[in-house]
């Protein structure tokens, strides 16, 4: 990137997005639920997409470590989501099918916010 | 979908570099809206992510260009009901099959999500809609402010 006011303009967003991540991080460590697990993806996801728009933002190594995270945060997510959505369209008439599905998804959902937490350890940025 | 690299080596300046952030993500974007007529689960998920993607850049050019707030704002409203439709796809591809009023009842959902994405993209081209600011910052999108049929 030649011209030094486009540099610095990335530079700031990247600053941004990496304030915003080191917080949803420290947030979700602190007390995981599913409203931090949403902020840390979608900090993660925004760190993500600058990269996409201006290549230089994060260095690769960072990027596979976010790539993992964000993989990991939809997994939990998504468990998540669908056992909501299950129990909300539930017919009375089917629980007792729909049970071992909702304790699949469940326990989905608890092996991945596991690992979210030991992915985190790894993820530390510095502010550029 | 993955996202298309965009060279800013001669971009002049911040503004230039945004506008082509915009253009190349809005592009993406417009490319995908079959998806909404077609309804396929997969090409619904890539245009998901190709609105998610300019709705991340153009919420980062804001500061600078407050007229793109509107667009982003309605990509994010876009993004939840694609959203809603993909967890209900991917929720019916787990569900035994003896779930068969419930599945109905996704399906279902399924439906309102994809009419409410496709209420959202048509009366985001309306004239003084959402994207008015995005269609004048890339000068893109004037073709499709007819509807989804383009």
């Amino acid at each position: 990137m030649p011209d030094d006011r486009i540099t610095e303009w990335a530079l700031g967003l990247v600053k941004a997005d990496v304030h915003a991540f080191k917080r949803a991080r420290a947030r979700f460590l602190r007390q995981p639920s599913a409203k931090r697990l949403h902020e840390l993806r979608t900090s993660a996801r925004r760190l993500r997409s600058l990269h996409e728009d201006v290549h230089e933002a994060i260095p690769p190594f960072l990027l596979k470590r976010l790539r993992v995270l964000i993989d990991l945060t939809g997994e939990a997510r998504d468990a998540a989501v669908m056992r909501e959505a299950l129990r909300d369209a539930l017919d009375v008439r089917e629980r007792r099918a729909a049970r071992g599905l909702l304790r699949a998804l469940r326990q989905r959902e608890r092996v991945a916010l596991k690992r979210i937490a030991g992915t985190l350890e790894h993820v530390r940025l510095s502010q550029p | 979908m993955k996202a298309r690299q965009i060279d800013l080596s001669d971009a002049c300046g911040v503004d230039d570099a945004m506008r082509r952030i915009a253009i190349v993500r809005f592009a993406e974007v417009l490319t995908l809206v079959p998806a909404l007529r077609r309804g396929r689960s997969r090409d619904l998920h890539d245009l998901r992510i190709a609105c998610k993607r300019l709705r991340y850049a153009l919420e980062s050019f804001t500061p600078r260009e407050p007229a793109l707030l509107e667009a982003a704002s309605r990509l994010s409203q876009l993004q939840d009901a694609l959203g809603d439709l993909h967890d209900r796809d991917l929720l019916l591809l787990v569900m035994p099959k003896k779930l068969t009023v419930s599945a109905q009842r996704i399906r279902m959902q399924r439906e309102d999500a994809l009419a409410r994405a496709r209420a959202l993209w048509r009366d985001a081209f309306a004239p003084y809609g959402p994207f008015e600011g995005l269609m004048r910052f890339t000068g893109l999108g004037y073709g499709f402010a007819q509807g989804m049929d383009n």
